[in-house]
């Protein structure tokens, strides 16, 4: 196959078309749409779903799942917030959050690995303690915080258009998207997510490299309701409620596929920015935001079809010919 | 010896563990509120507390038992509730008509999550919550977010009559009547042999003649259609309709149902435990607000419940499979 033609199969650039698509006709619906402010707004909202998601799809590619990435970021930045407002410094704080965070993801893994709990359903009722335990401890009132040091963490802009918050999904994604194209920890995350017996008869250890995932995901999670906290200068135990399904939506819009072992971090990137201009456009456009919670379902539905029959298509061309 | 055996499997059995659990939280919480939860007028609130439950325990558990989950019931419950108000109040349609319309929309996001299952092959769980997000969209356009308030007769009645001295609420004798209906139908008949085989194994019981697919549309409109009948019970009670009204109790639904020993792949588990499980959380639930503390304790308490009765569940399975295959060693 040539070279142009490997870049117009491949799934992300069939994203970059969509994202034009959606940048043009909104643009052409609202004047403002493509102006550098509302670009700032759009990565601001669709920063904490991103640090969520990045998470969330490494997880998935593992072949796991985590529903309670939400709540574990509730409940970690709710202790950050509670431990800055009680005197302790905030770099201390947001170690301890994020160190919250990775306890929230080692107990998943020994609900799964240990316990056999299916991931989904156990992080489910997990994911009930936390936000339960978020509200009991907050007493459901927003925890303010004080402090501009930490404040800094989720504040600052670069460019004018880029804020610090997106940075950190960014700078993520790159990160994340060369461990697992570059790396044999990489490489090994992908066969466990492909075919987990395979994966353990050819000598990894699948619960290994799945309780790193899982205790990955929380962490990142963590910080993203961290982010957050620092970002809007306190935080409620509501706060992160949407992100889960935002997160979720833009994982499987960017062809991480929910079996595992395939998509990567490049698309889910672009996943995660289609949704969210996307958004944007149908408020720009004048849709009012209740539409906005229809249309995530929608393009889930979506990009849950083109997925099946994208694969049906590869199933087909793997058939001998007779 | 075989009365014995009977007599002593039943204190093997969940039921009996659930029903020790039930008796330690009502001696805990009658020392504790001064015999206050006997009061007849507190009974009748731990029923009211699973009237809205026990329709997400029924077509939820029923699913599970088959090996699907749906997440959107609440949603799509909710969205009933919606479609009254808005019949009602903003086509002027009455009341019964828009009763009806709720529960055929609920019954359609049903419908159309089999389709997504079936024909599509989602996951049902990513499915049904996508389907939950389009609800909540469409249920929000109908209400608003901050509800729509209902003038009618028939659902201030509905949900407000109590007849037997004030002790015994409409709403309580409807969802008593859908429970033992369906438990019966799941528990005797060849219907519900059906669930539980196919939950065991699909592929056996499609080769053995059953018809699992269609098996999974009944099913998934009929857990739409039962959240569809809860919405209406619901907003009759509350007299107005909001557009996420019910989705904390899919939550304790599911959970009662699992806590019961409805496990996923079916085989175990029926309805007489999913009602001790329901029994179990409304008890606690209740216990909470007459003590006067924080109700997000109950949200704290059905998550370690579900998640205690997952890896109960997880580790008797292990232990059945172990000991099978002891058996089957010794055989040969």
């Amino acid at each position: 196959m040539s070279y142009v033609k490997r870049i117009v199969r491949n799934k992300s650039f069939g994203l970059l078309l969509i994202l034009a698509g959606a940048m043009i006709l909104f643009s052409l619906l609202n004047g403002n749409y493509l102006k550098l402010s509302n670009i700032k707004t759009i990565l601001i909202n669709a920063s904490t779903g991103g640090t969520l998601m990045i998470g969330f799809a490494t997880l998935l590619i593992s072949g796991n799942a985590d529903l309670s990435v939400a709540a574990v970021g509730t409940i970690a930045s709710i202790t950050c917030c509670k431990l800055i407002t009680s005197g302790a410094p905030w770099p201390l704080a947001v170690v301890v959050g994020l160190a919250l965070g990775g306890l929230c993801g080692a107990v998943n893994a020994v609900m799964w690995f240990r316990f056999r709990i299916m991931p989904f359903i156990g992080t489910m009722g997990i994911s009930s303690v936390w936000t339960g335990l978020a509200a009991y401890i907050t007493k459901n009132a927003p925890v303010l915080v004080e402090n501009q040091g930490f404040f800094k963490l989720g504040s600052l802009t670069f460019f004018g258009f880029l804020p610090i918050s997106f940075a950190y999904v960014a700078v993520l994604a790159l990160l994340y998207g060369l461990l697992l194209s570059r790396t044999k920890f990489g490489r090994k995350v992908y066969m466990c997510g492909g075919n987990v017996f395979a994966a353990r008869l050819s000598g990894v250890n699948v619960t290994k490299v799945g309780a790193i995932m899982m205790i990955n995901c929380s962490t990142v999670s963590a910080f993203g309701g961290i982010v957050l906290a620092a970002r809007m200068h306190q935080i409620t135990s509501d706060s992160l409620a949407m992100t889960l399904m935002s997160s979720m939506t833009g994982a499987f819009l960017g062809g991480v596929s929910f079996g595992g072992g395939s998509g990567g971090m490049l698309g889910a990137f672009l996943g995660l920015l289609v949704l969210n201009f996307f958004n944007n456009g149908l408020i720009m456009a004048g849709m009012g935001t209740y539409w906005q919670i229809f249309a995530q379902g929608v393009l889930l539905i979506v990009a849950l079809t083109v997925d099946h029959f994208g694969t049906k298509a590869r199933m087909n061309a793997l058939k001998p010919r007779v | 010896m075989k009365k014995e055996s009977k007599f002593s499997s039943f204190f093997g059995t969940k039921h009996f563990s659930l029903l020790v659990v039930i008796v330690l939280l009502l001696i805990v919480f009658s020392v504790f509120s001064e015999g206050r939860v006997f009061n007849p007028m507190n009974i009748r609130s731990i029923f009211n507390g699973m009237v809205i439950t026990s329709f997400f325990t029924l077509g939820g558990g029923m699913l599970i038992l088959f090996g699907y989950i749906d997440l959107s019931c609440g949603a799509v419950g909710s969205l009933a509730g919606c479609v009254v108000g808005w019949g009602i109040m903003t086509l002027g349609m009455p009341a019964p008509v828009s009763m009806l319309a709720g529960i055929a929309a609920s019954m359609l996001c049903g419908f159309v999550n089999a389709v997504m299952v079936n024909k599509l092959n989602f996951e049902a769980f990513i499915a049904t919550m996508a389907m939950a997000s389009v609800v909540h969209g469409v249920g929000y356009n109908l209400v608003s977010a901050q509800g729509l308030p209902i003038e009618s007769d028939l659902i201030r009645w509905i949900g407000n009559t109590k007849i037997f001295n004030q002790l015994l609420p409409i709403t309580v004798i409807v969802a008593v009547v859908f429970f033992v209906v369906c438990g019966v139908i799941l528990g005797k008949t060849r219907f519900g042999r059906t669930v539980y085989l196919c939950g065991g194994n699909k592929q056996a019981a499609r080769l053995s003649g059953l018809k699992p697919k269609r098996l999974s549309y009944i099913l998934f409109t009929l857990s739409g259609g039962l959240a569809g009948v809860c919405g209406v019970l619901a907003v009759s009670r509350v007299g107005t309709s909001y557009a996420t009204a019910l989705d904390s109790y899919q939550f304790t639904g599911l959970t009662a149902a699992m806590l019961g020993g409805i496990a996923f792949g079916g085989g175990s588990g029926d309805m007489l435990g999913a009602f001790f499980g329901m029994l179990i959380i409304s008890i606690f639930n209740n216990g909470t607000t007459l003590l006067g503390l924080d109700k997000n304790l109950a949200t704290i308490f059905n998550g370690l419940l579900l998640v205690m009765a997952l890896a109960v569940d997880a580790v008797s399975a292990r232990q059945r499979a172990k000991s099978w295959v002891r058996k089957s060693m010794a055989e040969m």
